[in-house]
């Protein structure tokens, strides 16, 4: 870090400021914790299996089709820390971490260039994009592997080439969200030709995209990684008709709050501040955000550090005049302080709407619970695919879950035409042997199966379970 | 502009084939003609809604569009229809024209225009239809053309305001714009400039005169409503922007990303284009329906931008000798040539397409209801359908296309029943709804099915619609009542009895 030390201090109390509003942020959303339980049931599966099954398991209706081993490594992490004592609260401790790590490692890209109030404007606008996935059950491996791997490109080394491999490596092998990784790899290189990079920097970010494309065949999937990754993600509207996707739907707060104002910062400011390089990745960013709102805080990870040296540069005076600036500088800390605090204090405030709705959402595994002592239950469908990762979790067979991005296609138009009561759902629930279906009340498809007998079995705030007629209460 | 026009000549014949060969796309055009023959039978522009409705006659209305529809209740007959649309996309290409024009006189090279062109016009994709939205745009380009003049030909604007405020609602942007203008250019000069001064006073004169319209002071009124209108979430084009809208990812999205690269260190010398390129940039990542206003905004921005960022785009040197004026005289005919030529090509091309044959708003199901007797009391699963019952002398309509003017309880009931939400079933014999169009197969079609026995019973059914009337009053008249339809209802209760 540079500057003086003063200045440093202002950086780390504010990022302690913010880091303390993310712990607050991930400690109100636990209840959320469906993904987790599955993905500590699959890496028990596979630990139990002393292998890597890389179909999926009879879990799901996708059975036997490739995808089971997407997210193996993150799913064994899984296991083993929900196997401790402290349960599945060790997925709060490793959403906080990877959080936090993401703030740090931009902070720090962005100390590295710019004064430290400038540096803490990045971390805040990286703060606000991720708001909606501060909670265990978040896109919290996106978070710190996108901030390392981009942090890695930026060292224009070979040691920089060597951490972009092993990042991009274990990327790929704990979450599908690796396949980003060759994405900014190759943005990168792309934009260091349209630029003046010496030659043995070309060469590097040349070797980075290579080893980063490799990365994406270090899985146990294979060649089948890129397509089934690239699939679960959902970009750019991918399998839309199967689960709302868009970012205002999943992440409304980050879009309304972070990601429209980081738009307009990138109108204001600009994104060729440190050349073309940046302002490929700035887009490449920003377009991946605009396709997912799960992908939300890589447009702050990349971005914010480029706007802050823009906007550090909009202030650059002559070099007689520095002394005054610093000074200037100096006076402004109480008011950064006082945005910092604004920040996040007025963050968690909008925060706490999203945090009831997580509280809601451990209704799901509250209602299905009850089925998972049943034996007359052969398969259960969900209108929210993420209420069936908890289902899986309780033992339960489901039609799909969270991993649907991956299954085959007749499973994901099955699901699309179940939850929305399409032309065909019935013949679907018949060939699929689905004896369940969690629904949202007050839908078309409850009036259906209320219409047709299926029978209530348990309704719970958000969610109303019915059983096919004949199979009982 | 001399590769612009090979640009504008393929839109053109994509806007030209659209407008008048597919008029089938836009449900609104049916009850905009209906209200344009109402204006001249009665002699005054109506201010509530009708008996056309039966869920909310006597609720306020503002027809902004009054103007569209009087010219298109005229444009009766095939030459009528075509000289219509034809006008209408006229509108697109000339709003196009004049945002390129606008460019080239801002510094703006060839090159760097078409680039900006082309995600320009794919911008207009989505809106564009016979619709009263793109009669508009050629104003928001003119009055933009306008704002940026230096001399006393700026204050046309004001008049450009007036009569964008008799043809569409968009007129509110007038103000708006002139004002950011006028901010940006009060930053930019350090001080009230004579530019500021015009610029200011041509923000004061636009809001007055978009009240210079039959509805005065309402249409403003009107728009302004809009902003936070809960109708806006039952509405598809109020839709928040994202990737799955094609002329958001192929259009606006690249004049954002390039506005984002090139466009700003020009916007810090001027806070003026700035102030309009967030603003839009707002609208644009609000609503879908205004990816084509973005397009029409940012392209003289971007485009003057782009040329001097980039040595590619830089203008090419005057001509030195009689040669080359000679060939760029040539080039100056031979490209808009090409571009009619163009034009036609793709135009035929269009017109000999499948497309203009589907029926996608349930015209044929709608024309159906000629048939029944007695007054018909209509529902239409996508209330857009109903726009093309407005006006029929058997049929009232529980919503229609002209949306805005119906309250709030109106449309939670309407959700209510397309939706299958609790107590549909009430909402619908509440409003004593007889008549309901819906598409084939949709949980609402599978709920009258499944309901109770005999008491909705399918009058016709195509490949996509399906009409249901509820059978207490023993509708149908024509001798024709229908073995096919008893054959159908039976199906169709078979088939969603089956599981």
């Amino acid at each position: 870090m540079r500057g003086r030390p003063w200045t440093n201090a202002t950086f780390v109390t504010s990022y302690a400021v913010i880091a303390l509003a993310t712990l607050v942020a991930i400690a109100r959303s636990t209840p959320e914790l469906d993904r987790c339980a599955e993905n500590a049931f699959l890496g028990r599966a596979m630990l139990s299996a002393s292998g890597i099954t890389r179909e999926f398991g009879p879990e799901t209706a996708a059975m036997s089709a490739p995808g089971g081993a997407i997210g193996w490594l993150g799913n064994v992490v899984h296991a083993v820390l929900v196997a401790t004592p402290v349960g599945l609260a060790t997925c709060s401790t490793l959403a906080a971490v990877s959080a936090l790590g993401c703030f740090a490692l931009v902070g720090l890209r962005a100390r590295a260039l710019v004064p430290a109030p400038f540096a803490i404007a990045a971390v805040l606008v990286t703060f606000a994009l991720s708001l909606d996935a501060l909670h265990p059950g978040g896109s919290t491996a996106i978070l710190f592997f996108a901030a390392a791997f981009v942090a890695a490109l930026d060292l224009e080394t070979w040691v920089g080439v060597v951490l972009a491999a092993i990042i991009a490596v274990a990327w790929c092998n704990v979450d599908a969200s690796g396949v980003l990784a060759p994405i900014f790899a190759v943005a990168s290189l792309v934009g260091r030709c349209f630029g003046i990079s010496r030659t043995s920097s070309l060469r590097k970010a040349a070797l980075t995209s290579l080893v980063a494309v490799g990365a994406l065949l270090a899985t146990p999937l294979g060649l089948a990684y890129p397509y089934l990754a690239f699939a679960s993600l959902r970009l750019a509207g991918t399998f839309s008709d199967t689960v709302g996707w868009a970012p205002f739907e999943i992440a409304p707060i980050a879009y309304r709050l972070g990601f429209t104002a980081l738009v307009f910062a990138a109108l204001t400011l600009g994104v060729r501040a440190r050349g073309p390089r940046d302002a490929t990745l700035a887009i490449v960013a920003i377009v991946l955000a605009l396709s997912s709102g799960a992908l939300l805080p890589i447009a702050a990870i990349v971005v914010a550090p480029t706007l802050a040296v823009a906007a550090a540069d909009l202030g650059r005076r002559p070099a007689r005049e520095r002394k005054r600036d610093v000074a200037a500088t100096i006076g402004m800390v109480p008011y950064f302080v006082a945005l910092v605090v604004v920040t996040v204090v007025g963050s968690l405030v909008v925060g706490s709407r999203g945090v009831a709705d997580t509280a809601r959402a451990n209704e799901p595994q509250r209602s299905l619970r009850d089925l998972a002592r049943r034996s007359d239950i052969r398969r259960v469908a969900c209108t929210e695919v993420e209420w069936c990762d908890g289902a899986v979790a309780l033992g339960l067979r489901v039609l799909a879950d969270d991993r649907i991005g991956a299954m085959p296609i007749a499973v994901r138009r099955a699901q699309a035409r179940i939850s929305r009561a399409r032309i065909g759902w019935r013949v679907d629930v018949g060939r699929y042997g689905i004896d369940a279906i969690a629904t949202t009340p007050h839908t078309a498809l409850t009036t259906l199966l209320v219409e047709s007998g299926w029978t209530r079995v348990s309704h719970a705030g958000s969610v109303a379970v019915f059983v096919r007629p004949g199979r009982g209460s | 502009m001399k590769y612009a026009w090979l640009v504008i000549g393929v839109l053109a014949a994509q806007f030209l084939a659209t407008a008048i060969a597919f008029p089938q796309v836009d449900g609104d055009l049916h009850w905009q003609r209906w209200l344009g023959r109402a204006i001249v039978e009665h002699g005054a522009i109506p201010r509530a809604l009708g008996t056309e409705t039966f869920s909310a006659p006597g609720s306020p209305w503002t027809p902004q569009e009054w103007l569209f529809s009087l010219a298109a209740s005229r444009a009766t007959g095939a030459i009528g229809w075509a000289l219509f649309a034809g006008g209408i996309a006229l509108c697109a290409l000339v709003a196009l024209a004049l945002a390129s024009w606008h460019a080239e006189r801002r510094g703006a090279s060839p090159r760097a225009i078409v680039v900006c062109l082309v995600p320009a016009g794919l911008g207009l994709f989505a809106s564009f239809g016979v619709r009263v939205q793109v009669a508009a745009w050629p104003l928001l380009a003119l009055f933009l053309l306008l704002l940026d003049l230096e001399g006393p030909l700026a204050f046309a604007a004001i008049a450009v305001a007036a009569v964008w405020s008799n043809v569409h609602a968009s007129a509110m942007l007038a103000p708006i714009l002139a004002s950011a203008a006028a901010f940006g250019t009060f930053v930019d000069d350090r001080g009230p400039s004579p530019a500021f001064r015009r610029r200011a006073i041509i923000a004061v004169g636009s809001a007055i005169a978009i009240c210079a319209n039959p509805f005065g002071v309402g249409l403003p009124a009107y728009a302004l409503s809009l902003f936070n209108s809960p109708l806006k979430g039952y509405i598809v084009e109020w839709d928040v922007t994202n990737l799955g809208h094609t002329s958001f990812v192929l259009g606006a999205l690249p004049l954002l990303a390039l506005a984002c690269i090139v466009a700003v260190p020009q916007a810090c010398r001027s806070v003026r284009d700035l102030v309009v390129l967030v603003a839009f940039s707002y609208l644009l990542l609000s609503a879908a329906r205004n990816i084509a206003l973005f397009g029409l905004v940012a392209l003289p921005i971007v485009a003057p931008a782009l040329t001097r960022a980039f040595a590619f785009f830089a203008p090419s040197p005057p001509p030195r000798n009689a040669r080359e004026v000679r060939a760029e005289r040539i080039a100056g005919i031979v490209m808009p040539a090409i571009g009619v030529m163009l034009a036609l090509v793709v135009g035929i091309g269009l017109l000999r397409s499948g497309e203009r044959t589907k029926d996608t708003l349930a015209a044929r199901a709608i024309g159906s209801l000629d048939s029944l007797a007695g007054e018909r009391r209509l529902f239409c699963a996508d209330f857009a359908w109903c726009g093309l019952a407005v006006g029929k002398p058997n049929v009232r309509v529980f919503l229609d296309g002209r949306a805005d003017p119906y309250p709030l309880t109106v449309w939670t009931d309407f959700d209510r029943i397309a939706r299958l939400r609790p107590s549909w079933r009430e909402a619908l014999a509440r409003y004593d709804v007889d008549t309901i169009v819906v598409s084939k197969d949709a949980p609402l079609d599978q709920a009258l099915a499944l309901g109770v026995p005999r008491a909705w019973r399918s009058t016709y059914a195509d490949k996509n619609f399906r009409v249901w009337v509820r059978v207490r009053d023993q509708p149908s008249t024509s001798a024709a009542a229908p073995r096919v339809l008893r054959a159908r209802n039976s199906r169709a209760r078979a088939a969603y009895s089956a599981a």
